[in-house]
């Protein structure tokens, strides 16, 4: 049942990422204008309509069939009016920002964030922890110096290497957002997947394998890598969530995504800056029902592993 | 491992921060000297400048002579204004000190008994997912909510207790599933079940329990301060605390080497001193770890 | 399942008080209309006397956004330094009207020019019986010490360009100063009233950049430096040896509060009594909230313009009609309402509205994006990408760029925003490594642009890569006219150069609300600080 849930939260993130130029956007769905008519012009953004908007169209003239909201993520001025700051209403579902752009818009569009910014977070730092980590269990010397370095990321604060890969590129763009996350948080996994490694390493089959002949690399990444990634499966679900609100956390000291991109972070950080509850509850409930969906759907499977397991085997 | 090995490893360990922290600073981009003259600073006095912060000379040369200086304990000088670095750390460490102490103190406080209660119904999975909704409380509006509220502002104990309500959102999960995986371990291990079997009441059988995770639960507590600190930026600006959050803050903003290196190297010198601390206490707490018996 | 339930409950109780949170702090229902804080209207003329009884003593907690590093206004150059130093702390040589500019006497009670050509000298009277705190006579040693300090190459002082006209500085005794001045010097009598005075006897060879002096600055004006807490507040109490008439206020604290909100909170629950910036949407819900009756909003313009520079050394912004017309694609009156709320002045030149400088009869920017659109379709090379460097931590800045993102990508320019920290965008300003940025420059009443204009600034503050022969002639010109008249003509000359093809487009220069408590008054904002030594407590408050 829980199970079920998180696919459906999970499920709505992505549809919502996937089309949210359908849901939100300031063109429509379909337009016909003095005689010539545009299908799905949201997705295919002709440039005859450029500079047009859905209600600029229809004070035009035009017929036309619209997103079910009709403002873009990006529009200031909708229909060449600028209501900031405004309450929740009919026109606006979820209220304006400080700018006058719809929240509700930036919301489904803010998802798109989430959906890319969270998995390649978690990609980057589970594949670069899950190496390292493994590579530990390869032998004494490379552990010595491996997990002394594995220390030392747990101990560096994020905000130093916040700063050096902003430096690299400045463009606030997702791909560097979800580098500094994984720079944070590949530490923690490496320290799963080395304990883990370290303790598969030591069991029967794989001291078999090196018996018959089996280079290290081989028992490295046949034997031990597969069996030392249990530990990360639970990491993705809690690391998926994790890197939502750490992006969140970087919009509100002013490091996050490059304006005039649309992020949960962005809205909070607009809600410390002006106290309104629009502004506020729609990105937390929508950050707080991904970490839930995320992990729901990761600690389904572990706990049912739990339960499988015959009681009275130990840790 | 020995005492001493352990030891000599939790140096090593700091010296692999101190030098991958030296090359993470020095090589992000940003010149102090042009940060600290702002617009209207000459080339001239840019170049003199970096010739006073010593900005001259090899990267190696200057991480060699920079070692150096950790050993003697001396963090050097300030860009900004030139005093010592320690000194600095050492004016602002209290509050910041106070505020790990008392989010921790509040985390085990909220975590412990929620998750007793949970081990003696064997078990409660809403109850975990309720404490993962914990995480998705944004700090910053915590904080401003708190403040408007009516909670206290500036150093006093009111304003640290508030900021530390505020960084329960960032621990306090991670708080609480590992004490209440260890309570759950140590409830279906031997001892307890020996104990339940000799029909002992039921809050001996917790006591012994958490005194035998109790090794397993402080290493949770050192593992926590790096996410602390970065936490602390967070609160200490909307309390009015004058913490090492808001130092570290600054000092990115203004290319201060020395202060953002000292505070990397205190702060990877606690964690890691606490770490030590609790491996060297190990034996005290559990005597099957004593050396003799194991080894 | 009750686990459930309870969950849900929290949760809407927590929307409840969010929303209920909310509706007392953003004038929701419960205030009305003329009920709070009154706003008083300080226009070009300065801001209203205030008529009320003072009372002797008081402490006015003061709202401060950053903790300086120190407090020699020489080598810190944050703004607060200088607003908190210059005739407070420290004393000026001379002192310049906030409103009219002119220049009247302070440490110096008169001063002539004598001769002619290559030596003629400017020759300072200082005033008698004039002590620093420590008890040390303030001589004519002390301001040549601190002129050399500030004109040293080295050192970087912001007054260092208008010094440079000055020649040999001598001291005959301690009541006498001449400076050799060889050639014009328009701008040095208003650098002279910014110049706070150093002790000599007590920084005579020592690093101003790292002295312990900075911490507290021991100088000769209305209050000294009692304490410093790090992090926390800077207290000043009237100083017993100055030589004017005392300040009426007992102490002033300083308070560092760096978050905005956080202040206006404090400020509302009578933790502060003097807020000199109020974050957006205060002062509207400041004026309904009848908790503020009697505290008196002062609404004025500091000398700073807000302007959007274009990189003239990037092909496509070369020529002077592309930039017009990109700059007819800001939408200045929706930029003042989302950035200022409505309270700024559209300016139309890098000088200050109302002084002579200022030619009155340009028009500001006007918003006109379907003509721009058609001329920027004639503009070849035509711009369509542009990156936008935006300074973080800035919101109008961020405001500006996703409004002109929006303009410009309706006519066909994508625009990239960049969001660095302020060193780095100012290294990359030297560099001309962007296309267009948008900054908030301070402006001085007799205002000198030759750095920020002048084709032999560039890789030093003429970030727009500007370079014009006839901007240029004019720029040295001014710098060598001591007639005011003829100086003024010479600046509104630029102005309409600038305003025709220079590498800005001026936007506005926003108003800024002050805050004080009701028990206070006599507060004059400007740009150059709140005039604390005229500050009093009302009489009959508590």
């Amino acid at each position: 049942m829980r199970r079920r849930v998180a696919i459906v939260l999970l499920g709505a993130l992505a549809a919502c990422a996937l089309f949210a130029d359908l849901v939100a956007s300031e063109l429509p769905l379909y337009c016909r204008l003095g005689g010539v008519t545009y299908v799905l012009p949201c997705v295919t953004r002709p440039a005859a309509l450029a500079g047009e908007d859905q209600q600029t169209l229809a004070a035009r003239g035009a017929t036309l069939v619209s997103t079910p909201i009709p403002y873009g993520p990006l529009a200031q001025r909708p229909g060449g009016v600028l209501e900031r700051l405004a309450a929740p209403s009919a026109r606006h579902w979820l209220g304006t920002d400080d700018r006058g752009r719809d929240v509700a818009a930036r919301v489904v569009h803010g998802a798109r964030v989430a959906c890319l910014v969270g998995p390649l977070a978690v990609l980057c730092y589970l594949f670069f922890g899950a190496l390292v980590g493994a590579a530990c269990a390869a032998s004494r010397a490379a552990d010595l110096v491996l997990a002394r370095i594995i220390d030392a990321g747990l101990t560096i604060p994020a905000l130093l290497l916040l700063l050096l890969v902003q430096g690299l590129s400045g463009r606030g763009s997702i791909a560097q957002v979800a580098i500094v996350i994984a720079l944070a948080e590949w530490p923690q996994a490496a320290r799963l997947v080395r304990a883990e490694a370290l303790r598969v390493a030591a069991s029967e089959h794989v001291l078999a394998a090196r018996a018959l002949g089996a280079g290290p690399v081989r028992v490295g990444v046949i034997h031990v890598l597969p069996l030392a990634l249990g530990p990360i499966r639970v990491l993705a679900g809690f690391g998926l969530g994790q890197a939502v609100l750490f992006e969140s956390a970087l919009s509100f000291l002013g490091y996050g995504l490059a304006p005039p991109t649309a992020s949960w972070g962005e809205l909070l950080a607009q809600a410390a800056a002006h106290p309104r509850p629009w502004l506020l509850w729609p990105p937390a409930i929508a950050i707080a029902a991904t970490v839930i969906a995320a992990r729901l759907l990761v600690e389904d499977r572990a706990a049912g592993a739990v339960r499988r397991r015959p009681a009275g085997a130990g840790s | 491992m020995s005492r001493l090995r352990r030891t000599g490893v939790a140096l090593l360990t700091l010296l692999v921060v101190a030098v991958i922290a030296f090359f993470v600073v020095e090589l992000a981009p940003g010149d102090p000297a042009s940060a600290a003259l702002g617009t209207h600073g000459t080339e001239a006095a840019r170049e003199a400048l970096r010739d006073a912060l010593g900005l001259r000379g090899g990267i190696v040369a200057r991480l060699g002579g920079w070692l150096a200086a950790l050993c003697r304990l001396d963090l050097g000088r300030s860009f900004v204004d030139g005093r010592a670095v320690r000194d600095k750390i050492l004016e602002r460490l209290p509050p910041t000190l106070a505020l790990a102490v008392l989010a921790l103190l509040l985390a085990w406080g909220v975590a412990l008994p929620i998750a007793l209660w949970r081990a003696r119904r064997g078990g409660a999975d809403k109850l975990d997912l309720a404490m993962s909704l914990v995480y998705a409380v944004p700090v910053p509006a915590l904080a401003l909510a708190l403040l408007a509220a009516g909670a206290p502002y500036g150093p006093s104990f009111g304003a640290e207790l508030a900021a530390a309500a505020c960084l329960l959102p960032l621990i306090l999960p991670r708080v609480y599933a590992h004490v209440a995986a260890a309570l759950d371990e140590a409830l279906r291990g031997d001892d307890a079940r020996t104990l339940r079997a000799v029909g002992a009441p039921r809050a001996r059988v917790v006591r012994v329990a958490l005194r035998v995770q109790a090794l397993r639960l402080l290493t949770i507590v050192s593992v926590q301060l790096p996410a602390l600190l970065s936490g602390a930026v967070l609160v200490e600006a909307v309390f009015g605390l004058p913490g090492l959050g808001l130092l570290a803050f600054d000092a990115l903003a203004v290319r201060d080497h020395p202060v953002q290196l000292g505070l990397v190297v205190v702060g990877a010198a606690l964690t890691i001193a606490c770490t030590l601390a609790v491996d060297l206490a190990a034996p005290l707490l559990d005597p099957r770890l004593r050396d003799g018996a194991r080894g | 399942m009750r686990l459930a339930r309870t969950a849900a409950v929290a949760w809407l109780l927590g929307i409840v008080a969010g929303l209920g949170a909310c509706a007392r702090g953003c004038g929701g229902p419960g205030s009305r209309a003329g009920a709070g804080a009154t706003v008083v209207t300080c226009g070009p003329a300065g801001c209203p006397a205030d008529e009320r009884k003072p009372a002797p003593g008081g402490v006015l907690r003061v709202h401060v956004e950053a903790e300086p590093a120190g407090l020699c206004d020489l080598v810190n150059h944050e703004a607060w330094v200088r607003w908190i130093v210059e005739n407070q702390v420290m004393d000026t040589l001379l002192e310049q009207s906030p409103r009219t500019g002119a220049i009247g006497p302070r440490l110096a009670e008169r001063w002539e020019l004598a001769g002619t050509g290559a030596s003629r000298t400017l020759t300072f009277h200082l005033r008698d019986g004039v002590r620093f705190h420590d008890g040390h006579p303030l001589g004519a040693s002390d301001v040549a010490f601190t002129l050399e300090r500030a004109r040293d190459p080295k050192l970087g002082a912001d007054q260092k360009s208008d010094l440079d006209p000055v020649g040999r500085i001598s001291a005959p005794d301690e009541r006498t100063l001449v400076l050799a001045l060889p050639g014009p010097a328009p701008f040095l009598l208003q650098a002279l009233a910014h110049l706070a005075i150093y002790p000599r006897h007590l920084l005579e060879g020592v690093d101003l950049r790292t002295a312990p002096f900075c911490r507290a600055p021991i100088g000769s004006g209305p209050f000294r430096v009692a304490a410093w807490r790090s992090g926390v507040s800077i207290t000043l109490e009237r100083a017993p040896t100055f030589w004017g008439p005392p300040a009426p206020l007992d102490r002033v604290e300083l308070v560092v509060v760096r978050d905005r909100q956080a202040a206006w909170l404090l400020y509302q629950r009578g933790e502060l009594d003097l807020m000199t910036r109020l974050p957006a949407g205060a002062a509207a819900a400041a004026e309904r909230d009848p908790r503020l009756a009697g505290h008196r909003l002062y609404r004025h313009t500091p000398r700073a313009f807000f302007f959007v520079l274009w990189n003239t050394r990037r092909p496509e912004l070369a020529a002077p009609a592309t930039r017009a017309a990109l700059g007819h694609l800001v939408d200045l009156p929706r930029f003042i309402e989302v950035a200022f709320e409505g309270h700024a002045r559209p300016q139309s030149g890098p000088f200050v509205a109302g002084t002579p400088a200022y030619d009155e009869g340009i028009a500001p920017l006007a918003y006109e994006p379907d003509a721009a659109r058609a001329a920027l379709a004639l503009a070849s090379p035509r711009p369509r990408a542009l990156t936008f460097l935006a300074t973080a931590g800035s919101a109008s800045v961020e405001q500006l760029a996703t409004l002109l993102e929006e303009d410009l990508r309706k006519a066909g320019v994508t625009l990239t925003i960049e969001k660095l920290d302020f060193s780095r965008v100012l290294d990359r300003l030297r560099k001309h490594d962007f296309d267009v940025t948008a900054l908030q420059l301070t402006l001085a009443l007799e205002q000198d642009n030759w750095g920020l204009f002048h084709s032999r600034a560039i890789g030093e503050q003429n970030w727009g890569g500007f370079a014009d022969p006839e901007v240029d002639a004019l720029l040295d010109r001014i710098r060598t006219t001591d007639d005011a008249d003829a100086r003024h003509a010479l600046d509104r000359a630029v102005h309409r150069a600038l305003h025709e093809h220079g590498p800005m487009s001026f936007l506005v220069a926003p108003e800024v609300d002050t805050a004080l408590a009701a028990g206070f008054g006599g507060v004059t904002p400007s740009s150059d600080g709140l005039g604390l030594a005229h500050v009093f407590r009302v009489d009959g408050a508590p």
